[in-house]
């Protein structure tokens, strides 16, 4: 496949000439600077380079660049870089809900996909979403209360619209 | 411990992979014809079990992806039987409503399969062919009795029973286009996991009466008839766990099945 992969990246047109069997977290990092979009396992497993590719959660270490043709693609640098910054982001500052932060993308993106798909998860919902992902500080505790509280904000913002 | 260059012990960035050319066929016609004419390809459904060959040295050339093949992502349900196209992704095919209405309980168990991330790629064709011991949807269908349906290359098909995939005296078709599970009546499922990944088992129950298979982290699945946990050859251990442990903790994971499928009656 030679044709360019065109896509939706943060809200805005981009394109990719390069081979499609590259990996999306290179071509992600490499050739369009989101380093937010961190490697770790390079397996699937923990979750440090969670993209939302039509909002679903996917790990990028482990999808090929041609997968995201014609699809929007959101990283974390999309949700921080928005002014006012995401719900989201704004409670994970908050709650100070990291240690070292090499996770933090991850969470963002998957508590984000979490709260598209439901918005006022239990407490349950949320620590079984959020356990797929790993902390290795083991900062579990404020991350899932950034999350709820992310939940809570998102609903007031709804309901004063 | 001794170091071997390019083993993938570290997990470093795919970048050292040499790009591999994509052919995304859109159709049967084109799937077959892509098969014949590419030298050792590598079919690529979700594609997430591939970076973790990668790490173990795979090199492909050419990845044939078969996301663009709608007939491989679909289920189809008819009065003889539900067929559960090989590219559904775990999500998709987990959460569709008629499969949730027809067999809630295989549909509660391909629920747990995987991680939130994976489950919205990764496909329950990827889960057998990739032949790991620790997948579990090799368990689930030998439990079910399914029957897995290959391309062959003049548009036909052959059929394999779950089973089979473990057997090497047995050649697998390359293709795996649907997963086919008989409906018959009083069909019920049920899968306890919470010992993973030291032992998992399934039930099946229908008006021919209760089947299981058990599997662990590194023995296939082994068909329990009967579900009588006095099956199960005595040479049934592993690395960690013993004979003797796994037939005691599958007779607890049988009986909790079994009350399971009881209650859901």
């Amino acid at each position: 496949m030679t044709a360019p992969i065109r896509f939706t990246l943060n809200g805005a047109p981009a394109e990719f000439n390069g081979p499609a069997g590259t990996p999306l977290i290179d071509m992600l990092r490499e050739h369009f600077g989101l380093r937010g979009v961190r490697l770790a396992c390079a397996r699937g497993v923990c979750g440090s380079c969670t993209v939302l590719i039509d909002g679903a959660p996917g790990a990028a270490c482990s999808l090929f660049a041609y997968r995201v043709d014609g699809r929007d693609v959101r990283t974390v640098e999309g949700l921080a870089d928005a002014d006012p910054p995401s719900p989201v982001v704004a409670a994970f500052a908050d709650h100070a809900a990291f240690q070292c932060g090499y996770c933090t993308g991850g969470m963002i993106m998957l508590a984000t996909a979490l709260l598209a798909h439901d918005p006022d998860p239990s407490r349950e919902t949320v620590v079984a979403w959020m356990s797929s992902n790993i902390c290795r500080c083991t900062g579990y505790g404020m991350i899932i209360e950034a999350v709820l509280d992310a939940a809570a904000r998102l609903r007031e913002a709804r309901d004063a619209a | 411990m001794q170091f071997v260059p390019g083993a993938g012990l570290i997990a470093a960035s795919a970048r050292g992979v040499p790009p591999a050319s994509v052919i995304r066929p859109t159709d049967r016609t084109s799937l077959l014809a892509a098969l014949a004419g590419a030298r050792a390809p590598v079919l690529v459904a979700g594609g997430t079990h591939l970076a973790a060959e990668y790490l173990t040295g795979l090199r492909p050339s050419t990845l044939v992806g078969l996301d663009r093949v709608d007939e491989l992502a679909r289920i189809d349900i008819d009065t003889a039987e539900i067929r559960l196209g090989a590219a559904l992704t775990h999500a998709a095919g987990a959460n569709d409503p008629a499969l949730c209405r027809l067999l809630p309980g295989f549909a509660d168990a391909w629920r747990s399969i995987a991680n939130v991330r994976v489950r919205h790629w990764a496909t329950i064709g990827g889960n057998l062919m990739a032949l790991c011991t620790r997948y579990e949807m090799s368990l689930l269908l030998t439990a079910l009795d399914a029957r897995l349906r290959f391309l062959a290359p003049d548009g036909g098909f052959i059929e394999r029973a779950p089973a089979d995939l473990w057997n090497p005296a047995q050649p697998t078709p390359a293709l795996l286009h649907h997963i086919a599970i008989a409906r018959r009546p009083g069909l019920a499922f049920a899968y306890r996991r919470e010992l993973r990944p030291v032992v998992t088992l399934a039930v099946c129950r229908d008006a021919a009466g209760d089947r299981a298979a058990i599997a662990t982290e590194y023995l296939p699945p082994v068909l329990l008839p009967d579900a009588n946990i006095a099956a199960l050859p005595t040479d049934f251990a592993d690395p960690v766990s013993s004979a003797w442990y796994l037939r005691r903790a599958g007779g607890v994971l049988l009986a909790r099945a079994i009350a399971d499928l009881d209650r859901s009656r």
